[in-house]
């Protein structure tokens, strides 16, 4: 009995050890693929019988082990919306439904994996070599709020970047305390209006006495008459009546036509409004001249000649598609060439309970399973998900030198447990010779 | 991870050392291109679950000092404006003529008191009647080249506005289009060196324009303002400025007189752009320069024109024989140009005897010139009565004895009303003549020192920066030697992996 169970004993160690020469060879082979996790074999005994005094030949089998949580070597590409993650965790990824290769039909199943080799295809998605389609969470373009509830496939749309129309004009300037006569005093500025039209606003400066200075906010294209109307900006306590320090915004009054101002409070930002319409209805602009009480934006020092220091404001002319990029955080930004960046989704990263767990799919994907736990969305960095490297990939986790070493070992094992199968068919022939 | 990581760790070693020395050459082969600022090549290194990755290379930077930049920009605009002044009033300067070589205006009034010296003692002379005609239409002569040389002075600067213009919309564009370029760039995490010196060249030729600051957005965008006011956006149709080309006479002003306005985008920015950079010169000469020059050549002709007439003899006229009446508003308006056109009255010229004789009868008058009657024809002809009345009165410095000339208007000159004349207080015409041309070579010389001084500043300053930001050999040449040994040192890593390799696949048989 125990010869035969030794033999097949020896056989069952000639099957573990080619189940782990076959992860090895599938290691090697695999060695340049992008985001390959490298499977391992342990050997596990299976028993008979063992008593105190007695104990049978059991047998061997291989067991998978998975290193899906080992980190591959990080490299820089050329690809620049190629990521790669270091730390824990998976990109989410979708694929089509099967049979419909070329259409946009994804499959309900949802798929992990580490290979970041994303390019845009045709229809804007981010596609990696092994035909995943990068989810993302979807960004509320009026918002700007992620939507962290919703998976979907990032599709990136060439469009145009919408105008925006102007609503503040930041203003820094220094009035000269005692002007030049005859010198007018004037900012222009550039505004947007809702159709992304460029549109001169005119701001003329008159002094009324020290300290108090009136403003005409002109626009030659307004609908309703060039003159948007006239406020009164005091500087210093004695003029405004308000405790702020000399040269300093203490109040604006007297608005006229359009312009209002919200009353003085120490410390609060000190901005005139006004209204102007430049053909498609009332577009209400806030003129911020810096905080009251406070020596930035707008002052009043000495000096005979007005001094701009900055002029901004924050509308934009409509833009074209000009590239795409992924920001360290897994912001999908698409720029456009008016200056504009839109984040239209975020990329997170997919962290499970137990990571060996998941169910291996081809290239280099995975599937959740009740053992791994279920998929926990994060974004990049945090919780205990690992963070993005932008326009790097992550390299297979597999070491050549490792595996080459295991492979001498295999190669040993077989051949001791082959020389267990030859000595036992040798007593058997011993013990089949005893009768002739 | 063993082996493969020092593989690709050594891989990207080699490819940062590529990097580096690609930015290396392109600083040598640009090490005299113009605007172009030096290159340093960036890089981080690779980290991933804590164990060290190797290096990644960043995108060039460009080794610059921004605030010595904006002093050379605002210095370039300072000096450039100085230099269409300067050149202006050099114009001048070259038809004023040389004190002393009897071919400027003051000795030419010279010439003219002389000739009715000679007369005094030779009243009947025919010849001497005719030297005298000659003489004060020399005189009137060089008013006149310097008349004109001021509205043709004026003329080129308007031309040069109206160049400027042009030439400001196209730089705006070009660098509007190298804007979009470098955040195109940018957003895409490519190097936008080359292209950001290539903007810098554009740079320059604005702040040579006119008086701007520039600033830089961290996407690459670029946004402009003018000390004055003006906001620039780099967008297309943001910022585009219009005038239109005129012709320009003694009486064209700005505003309102005949001088079209520069506007952007529709709305009036002359005033904006009046001040440093060539521009803004430009307006200065067109607008206060030259018509002040303009104001004290009338004043000049006028004063001379109207003493003279106050005398009894109307020598010097508008072509049509009279005298502008003074008394307009603004003052010189009913003379303006006059200097262009002032000429020897025609009665004169037709009868040069009038010289000795008198042009015209003069009431008298307690407060000016005292009565006078003209040597009627046939009268005698060794009449000096209005030579002398010329030589002491019309030349001198009162009207009648004990009665001081009225002195020239200094305020409010100009078609606008608005200049003041180098003239200070009464005096003669021969020193109100010289105030102008002292005027004028004062202002000039002024000017010149000045911008040696500030073309002294722009030349430190933009040394400075060259000395900072311009490529030095020295430095890339140690560089490219510290790159070789890294390169040497990355490859010696790929060699050991390689010999590695080699051993671990002998020990499997």
């Amino acid at each position: 009995m125990s010869l035969f169970g030794a033999m097949s004993t020896a056989i069952s160690g000639l099957s573990a050890q080619s189940d782990a020469f076959g992860n090895i060879s599938d290691n090697i082979a695999n060695s340049q693929t992008v985001g390959f996790k490298g499977t391992g074999t342990s050997f596990e005994d299976l028993l008979t019988s063992s008593t105190a005094t007695d104990n049978q030949p059991g047998s061997v089998r291989a067991i998978a082990d998975y290193q899906n949580n080992v980190q591959g070597a990080i490299a820089q590409s050329s690809n620049p919306l190629a990521m790669a993650i270091s730390g824990q965790g998976f990109f989410p990824v979708s694929q089509v439904a099967n049979g419909q290769i070329g259409t946009t039909n994804f499959s309900p199943q949802q798929y992990y994996t580490r290979a970041g080799d994303f390019k845009m295809n045709n229809s804007g998605y981010l596609v990696n070599s092994d035909g995943g389609y990068l989810n993302g969470w979807p960004i509320d373009q009026s918002t700007g709020a992620v939507d962290s509830t919703k998976l979907q496939p990032i599709q990136v749309t060439q469009s145009v970047y919408n105008p925006v129309a102007t609503t503040k004009v930041n203003l820094a300037a220094n009035l000269p305390a005692t002007p030049a006569a005859n010198t007018p005093i004037s900012s222009q500025v550039s505004v947007y209006d809702t159709l992304g039209t460029s549109h001169v606003l005119t701001l003329n400066w008159t002094q009324n006495a020290a300290d108090s200075w009136t403003v005409a906010v002109n626009s030659p294209d307004d609908v309703n008459g060039a003159a948007l109307g006239t406020a009164t900006v005091n500087f210093g306590p004695t003029a405004s009546g308000n405790p702020v320090p000399d040269g300093t915004v203490g109040s604006i009054t007297n608005g006229t036509g359009t312009l209002s101002s919200a009353a003085f409070t120490a410390g609060a930002p000190a901005a005139l409004n006004f209204t102007s319409d430049f053909g498609s209805g009332p577009q209400t602009i806030a003129l911020d001249v810096g905080t009251y009480g406070q020596a930035s934006g707008l002052t009043q020092y000495a000096g005979t000649a007005y001094q701009l220091e900055g002029i901004t404001q924050n509308g934009a002319p409509q833009g074209s598609f000009s590239s795409v990029s992924i920001s360290s955080a897994g912001d999908i930004q698409v720029n456009y060439d008016n200056g504009q960046v839109r984040n239209v989704a975020q990329v997170p990263v997919t962290v499970f309970a137990d990571p060996n767990a998941l169910q291996r799919q081809n290239g280099s994907a995975f599937t959740a399973t009740i053992a791994s736990g279920d998929p926990l969305n994060q974004p990049a960095g945090s919780s205990g998900a690992g963070s993005l490297v932008t326009g790097s990939l992550e390299s297979s986790n597999v070491d050549i030198a490792t595996q080459f070493s295991n492979l001498i070992v295999a190669q040993q094992a077989y051949s001791a447990n082959a020389k267990i199968v030859t000595t036992a068919d040798q007593l058997l022939q011993t013990t089949l010779t005893m009768k002739q | 991870m063993g082996i493969n990581t020092a593989l690709s760790t050594a891989i990207g070693g080699l490819a940062n050392v590529n990097a580096g020395l690609s930015v290396v050459s392109q600083n040598i082969a640009n090490a005299s291109t113009p605007g172009y600022v030096v290159e340093a090549s960036t890089q981080q290194s690779l980290t991933a679950d804590g164990i060290g990755m190797g290096v990644a290379s960043g995108p060039a930077v460009r080794v610059l000092n921004a605030q010595q930049q904006t002093d050379v920009f605002n210095q370039n605009a300072v000096v450039s404006g100085l230099k269409t002044r300067q050149a202006a009033l050099a114009n001048i300067d070259s038809v004023l003529g040389t004190p002393g070589q009897g071919n400027d205006l003051a000795s030419l009034l010279g010439q003219v008191q002389s000739s009715f010296s000679a007369l005094l003692s030779a009243p009947d002379s025919a010849a001497q009647q005719n030297a005298t005609v000659n003489a004060a239409q020399n005189f009137a002569g060089q008013l006149n080249t310097l008349g004109n040389a001021v509205t043709s002075t004026r003329q080129q600067a308007q031309d040069a506005i109206v160049a400027g213009v042009t030439t400001l919309n196209t730089t705006i564009a070009t660098i509007a289009t190298q804007t979009k370029q470098i955040m195109a760039a940018k957003a895409s995490g490519q190097s936008s060196a080359d292209l950001e010196s290539q903007r810098d060249v554009s740079l320059t030729q604005l702040s040579n324009l006119i008086d701007v600051r520039f600033l830089k957005q961290d996407n690459g965008d670029l946004k402009a303002i003018t000390p004055s006011g003006l906001s620039i956006n780099f967008q297309p149709g943001a910022a585009n400025f219009a005038t239109q080309t005129t012709a320009i006479g003694p009486a064209s002003s700005y505003p309102g007189g005949g001088i079209p306005a520069i506007t952007m985008n529709g709305v009036d920015v002359t005033g904006q752009l009046a001040g440093a950079g060539a521009l803004g010169g430009n307006i200065d000469v067109r607008d206060n320069i030259m018509p002040g020059l303009q104001a004290g050549l009338d004043e000049v002709a006028q004063t001379t024109s109207t003493r003279f007439q106050a005398q009894g003899l109307t020598l010097f006229t508008q072509p049509n024989g009279t005298v502008p009446s003074g008394g307009g508003v603004p003052t010189q308006s009913t003379y303006l140009g006059y200097a262009s056109t002032i000429t020897v009255n025609p009665a004169v010229l037709q009868n040069p005897s009038l010289v000795r004789d008198g042009t015209n009868a003069v009431a008298g008058s307690p407060t000016g010139a005292s009565a006078f009657t003209p040597n009627p024809v046939g009268g005698p002809t060794g009449f000096t009565t209005l030579i002398s009345r010329v030589l002491t009165n019309a030349m001198g410095v009162q009207a009648q004895p004990g009665i001081a000339q009225p002195a020239p208007n200094n305020n409010g000159l100009g078609p606008q009303g608005n200049l003041v004349g180098p003239f200070s207080g009464g005096g003669s015409l021969a020193t109100m003549t010289a105030a102008v041309m002292s005027g004028e070579a004062q202002q000039s010389s002024a000017m010149s020192a000045k911008l040696d001084t500030e073309q002294a500043v722009q030349t430190t300053l933009t040394t400075n920066l060259s000395q900072s930001s311009s490529v030095s050999v020295d430095n890339e040449l140690s560089l490219m030697v510290q790159l070789q040994n890294a390169y040497g040192a990355n490859a010696r890593v790929l060699s050991a992996i390689q010999s590695m390799w080699t051993q671990l696949l002998q020990t499997v048989q």
